[in-house]
């Protein structure tokens, strides 16, 4: 559908302009708490992953990106039977917490996340997700307004389980990464008819070319997660743009609820696999 | 119901004892046969009067004896009738057209002066020849942006489909073209309307003191007339412009008593498709296709049949196609069965598609919808103090809330379709108008509308806490997931709604040339077109109303006062105050496109607008135009279904998207010459309420733009002027041809309108950027038109 909306957005822009302009109202911040905790799982790497990232910041004001640290927390995190799979301590770099004693998850089990921070404490819940091996890369080009290369990502789509997917293809003519997720409604599970190729299609994608493909197996509250922030994040307003909003993730503030902060706790297995375009 | 009509039929006919008799007939255009809607009859020693309905048709009743008869209609030179009334007379008239009519000549004052002791008020008129006077983008005349120059009428912004009466919303909005429903008034997502301007006579928009014969949609209807054709020559007419070319073929098919009307308008197929690109296979563009039968069959008995098609089609290489529009049929059947009963019997078919097929994702989707209507409408003429209108109407709907299939065998999408949704809703109606006095004009009427849901093929139902769910830690709405999935036979009713919809006018005259009015009305409406867009997209789904989704309610007052100036100007003042129960808003972050089960992201709220309307008017003369200004504020509200949920909003009053608080209008046109004819408008109206991020974080390396509360902001003020001049050559002007250019120039100083902001993010620097879209700038034109 997005697709569909940049090729409305393109006839448009033939009889529209578009100019970069500032809006003074844009400056002012309304602060909140913004905790980034992804436990992203390399499937394939041969050793265990034990080290990972917690992020804390609060927001800033649209256009300055230098988003203020939040330093001071005590961050712990368990399993379902109460017992500590990760101590966060901040690094030297402020509002980054780091655990290197991080125990791998089990995938279908919860996970709790605990932080207490300026006498608030926030939980999140979420459940470690799995994901399938990418079966092969292949790439085609496809005529639309012009010609344009698209890339093939094939997978089995797992039998017998709701699958949420969280694609990230990184380029080097982006400085940042761009994200697409999906659920497996659409798409069947039965054997033999379950064979898919996801697509990216891009006029930007050049002969040798080396892009990065990461696939993360998601939950079904992340991907709902994803689906509002992502609409979000990668280019919003416009006339055809979903109406804007604030997007609440599943950190909840449990001193005081209407206090809450931005941001999401997950546990995704991911499988990555560099592609050179031919 | 059936019982009290009869009764009220019985009291009125004792009423009247004297000696009285009928003057009846139809009032045509002498060169065409074409019938006038709203022409005045006025008897004038007493200078009571009435004029003719949307068929051309009248019905006056007067004491024996001997009358002078004044017909006028602006336009066309006055016709005066001596008449001695012995009995029941048919007066058939046919006005000629004056083409000198915009010079100064004198012109009746009747007409203005009918209409101001009339109990109808918040309704505005106009014909074709002013629609078409007004400066257009790239030439192209436009039916539906022409009536935002009307007071109380905005759109949201540029390029955005659809128009706002009096701070409602888009799809509240009941668009009738020869009385068949169009569910979609846009071509090219807005930017141009579906009505041809060479297919109509005229149209009205009623705002408010709306006769209790329509229903079904709660802020406005606009009721656009199509011609007949000419009875007596062939004739045709076109133009060709910068978008499309139109043509219009119209004559008789029995000379006095049958015509047809045919008018074809395309657009170009390059449209927008820039020629960097000239071995691609790609395509944009849309049609319109008008027509109309009508047969004489004798004084009393007249046949219609009318038709609409029109698609808008994309097409990018074959990997990309996207189809949709409206077509409509309608047979009307208009009989008299005496001087003083007048009826109509239509049967409409309407539709709606919407397709596209994404070849590169291998499936093709289509949604829509299409309804069958009957309708028997009467007329009652008592006296010239009293006539009654009375009706009944049943439509039956269906709806295709979306169904995707795979577009080759090689693709992996399953096919699916939405559960088909239907629906049967009707109408019966009385509706009097009475004058009382000299001063004392009424107009009072009630509707009783019924709403049957029928059956579906897959039901969901949900547990106790309804479709939505509601996190109380989190404090968000998610979409419930539904408990089981039932079939219901589409013969079944699963859920009925019953509304009385009372509707009442009064005008009192003042003087013989101004008036104070006052209305109020309760309408409802049990279909929905929601949308989580800025302005409504051809994707779009109406829904109709059901277990999970109310009908909305609306309740209007409007106090207004009119003054006509000599005949030459006219002064309309209203004040108007509304509320709307039941009014839909989708929960944040909701997605709705192709969404199965569209109760789950929705509540339940209110609306509410109010406003001053002000339209100050010169008809006449060489120089002629109107000044039209609205002071608005539009609102809506969702509270939280319990006490501990926090709704949209926070549950706050928040302006809806199209609120607009100033909103100024100057249209102004000037006959020079015969040659030359020069027309310009002027449009200044407040920003549109946007919501802006309060701050900004980055997740997963790219930046995400945290939103405040809803339409809080507001873009810019929007303003822009437009002129056009017309200029006939003398060498075009013969007898059997007729030629015209039009010059014109929309927004002339260039100036360019905010329509939206983007936020985005350089992706090479990462930095955030915001860029303002603004659709037309400086936009020049020129178009020829001809007659033959």
């Amino acid at each position: 559908m997005k697709k569909y909306i940049y090729l409305l957005v393109a006839l448009f822009s033939l009889i529209s302009c578009v100019d970069e302009v500032t809006i003074d109202e844009l400056n002012k911040v309304e602060t909140r708490l913004v905790i980034e905790a992804h436990m992203d799982i390399d499937k394939n790497n041969g050793a265990p992953t034990t080290t990972q990232t917690i992020k804390l910041t609060n927001t800033s004001s649209f256009y300055n990106q230098n988003y203020p640290t939040v330093s001071g927390a005590t961050i712990s995190m368990t399993n379902q039977t109460n017992t500590s799979v990760a101590t966060f301590t901040e690094t030297t770099e402020a509002g980054i917490y780091e655990a290197t004693d991080f125990v791998t998850p089990s995938i279908g089990d919860i996970y709790t996340l605990t932080i207490t921070v300026n006498g608030e404490v926030y939980t999140a819940q979420d459940t470690y997700t799995s994901i399938i091996d990418i079966n092969e890369i292949t790439q085609e080009t496809v005529t639309l307004t012009e010609e344009v290369i698209q890339v093939n990502i094939n997978i089995d789509n797992q039998i017998g389980v709701d699958n949420y997917y969280l694609f990230q293809v990184e380029t080097p003519y982006r400085n940042i990464p761009e994200y697409g997720n999906l659920d497996d409604k659409l798409i069947s599970e039965k054997p033999g008819e379950n064979n898919y190729d996801f697509v990216i299609l891009d006029d930007e994608l050049k002969k040798d070319m080396d892009i990065d493909i990461t696939i993360y197996g998601i939950s079904n509250q992340y991907n709902n997660y994803l689906s509002k922030l992502l609409a979000l994040a990668q280019e919003s307003g416009g006339p055809f743009a979903t109406a804007p909003a604030t997007i609440r993730g599943n950190i909840l503030n449990t001193t005081n609820q209407d206090n809450y902060a931005l941001g999401f706790f997950s546990l995704n297995q991911f499988v990555k696999k560099t592609y050179k375009i031919k | 119901m059936k019982k009290f009509l009869i009764l009220l039929l019985l009291i009125v006919s004792n009423t009247y004892a004297q000696e009285k008799f009928t003057i009846t007939g139809v009032v045509k255009d002498a060169g065409s046969g074409e019938t006038l809607i709203g022409v005045s009859i006025i008897e004038k020693s007493s200078s009571q009067g009435t004029v003719t309905n949307e068929y051309g048709f009248y019905s006056f009743t007067l004491p024996k004896g001997e009358h002078t008869i004044d017909i006028s209609y602006l336009g066309y030179n006055n016709f005066t009738k001596k008449i001695n009334l012995t009995k029941n007379t048919t007066l058939n008239i046919d006005l000629k057209e004056n083409l000198e009519s915009l010079d100064e000549v004198v012109i009746s004052t009747y007409t203005e002066k009918v209409s101001i002791k009339k109990a109808e008020m918040s309704v505005n008129k106009m014909k074709v020849q002013t629609v078409k006077q007004i400066p257009a983008v790239l030439g192209e005349v436009d039916v539906i942006k022409s009536i935002t120059t009307l007071p109380g009428v905005t759109t949201a912004g540029e390029g955005q489909s659809g128009f706002n009466v009096r701070g409602g919303a888009a799809d509240q909005n009941l668009v009738l073209l020869d009385e068949a429903t169009i569910y979609n008034t846009s071509h090219l997502f807005g930017l141009f309307s579906v009505i041809n301007a060479d297919a109509i006579k005229d149209l009205k928009l009623y705002k408010g003191g709306v006769p209790a014969k329509f229903g079904g949609r709660i802020s406005s209807v606009l009721d656009i007339h199509q011609k007949d054709g000419n009875k007596y020559d062939f004739h045709g007419n076109g133009g060709i412009g910068l978008i499309s070319s139109r043509l219009t073929l119209e004559g008789p098919i029995v000379k006095k008593k049958a015509s047809f009307f045919l008018s074809g308008r395309r657009s170009y197929a390059d449209l927008f498709i820039p020629l960097a690109m000239p071995d691609t296979d790609n395509t944009a563009y849309f049609y319109d296709l008008n027509t109309k039968i009508n047969w004489e069959i004798d004084n009393h008995n007249k046949l219609y049949l009318s038709g609409y098609f029109g698609r808008d089609v994309f097409s990018f290489a074959e990997s990309f196609i996207n189809t949709y529009g409206n077509a409509v049929g309608n047979l009307r059947w208009n009989h008299v069965f005496n001087s003083q009963l007048f009826s109509n019997l239509s049967l409409i078919y309407s539709n709606y598609y919407y397709g596209l097929e994404l070849d590169f994702v291998g499936f093709k989707w289509n949604s829509g919808l299409q309804n069958l209507n009957l309708q028997y409408d009467f007329t009652k003429y008592y006296n010239d103090n009293v006539s009654v209108n009375f009706g009944i109407n049943s439509t039956f709907h269906q709806f295709n809330p979306g169904k995707i299939e795979p577009n080759n065998e090689d693709s992996g999408i399953i096919e699916d379709q939405l559960s088909k949704k239907h629906a049967i809703e009707s109408g019966l109606y009385i509706d009097v108008e009475q004058k009382i006095s000299d001063r004392i004009d009424l107009r009072y009427g009630l509707r009783l509308s019924a709403f049957a849901r029928m059956g579906e093929k897959e039901k969901y139902i949900y547990n106790e806490n309804g479709p939505v769910l509601y996190d109380e830690d989190l404090k968000i709405y998610e979409k419930a997931t539904p408990i089981d999935t039932v079939a219901i036979n589409v013969s079944k009713i699963q859920k009925t709604f019953l509304n009385l919809e009372p509707r009442f006018s009064i005008a009192y005259a003042l003087t013989d040339d101004s008036s104070i009015k006052g209305s109020y009305q309760r309408m409802a409406q049990y279909l929905h077109l929601i949308s989580n867009t800025q302005s409504p997209s051809p994707l779009d789904i109406w829904t109709p109303s059901g277990d999970y989704i109310k009908p909305q309610i609306s309740d209007q007052i409007a106090v207004g006062y009119n003054k006509d100036f000599n005949g030459k100007y006219s002064l309309t003042a209203e004040v108007f105050g509304k509320t709307v129960q039941n009014r839909l808003d989708y929960v944040d972050g909701a997605d709705l496109i192709a969404q199965e089960a569209i109760e789950t992201v929705l509540l339940s709220g209110k609306a509410r607008a109010y406003g001053l309307e002000l339209m100050f008017k010169k008809e006449l003369g060489k120089f002629n135009g109107w000044i039209s200004y609205t002071l608005s504020k539009s609102e809506q509200k969702t509270a939280g279904r319990t006490p501990t949920e926090i709704g949209i909003n926070n549950g706050n009053w928040y302006n809806t998207g199209y609120d607009k608080t100033h909103d100024v209008t100057i249209l102004a046109n000037y006959k020079a010459s015969k040659r030359w004819n020069f027309n310009s408008n002027f449009t200044l109206q407040t920003g549109q309420p946007v919501t802006y991020p309060t701050g900004n974080y980055s997740y997963r390396g790219v930046s995400v733009p945290n939103y405040g509360k809803r339409n809080t902001f507001r873009l810019p003020a929007y303003h822009r002027l437009d002129v056009a001049a017309t200029y006939k050559p003398k060498r075009y002007q013969n007898k059997k041809f007729k030629g015209e250019w039009v010059f014109s120039v929309y927004n002339i100083y260039n100036r360019q309108n905010w329509s939206s902001v983007l936020f985005g993010q350089d992706v090479e620097t990462g930095q955030n950027k915001t860029e303002r879209l603004s659709i037309f700038g400086v936009l020049p034109s020129i178009t020829f038109n001809f007659k033959f």
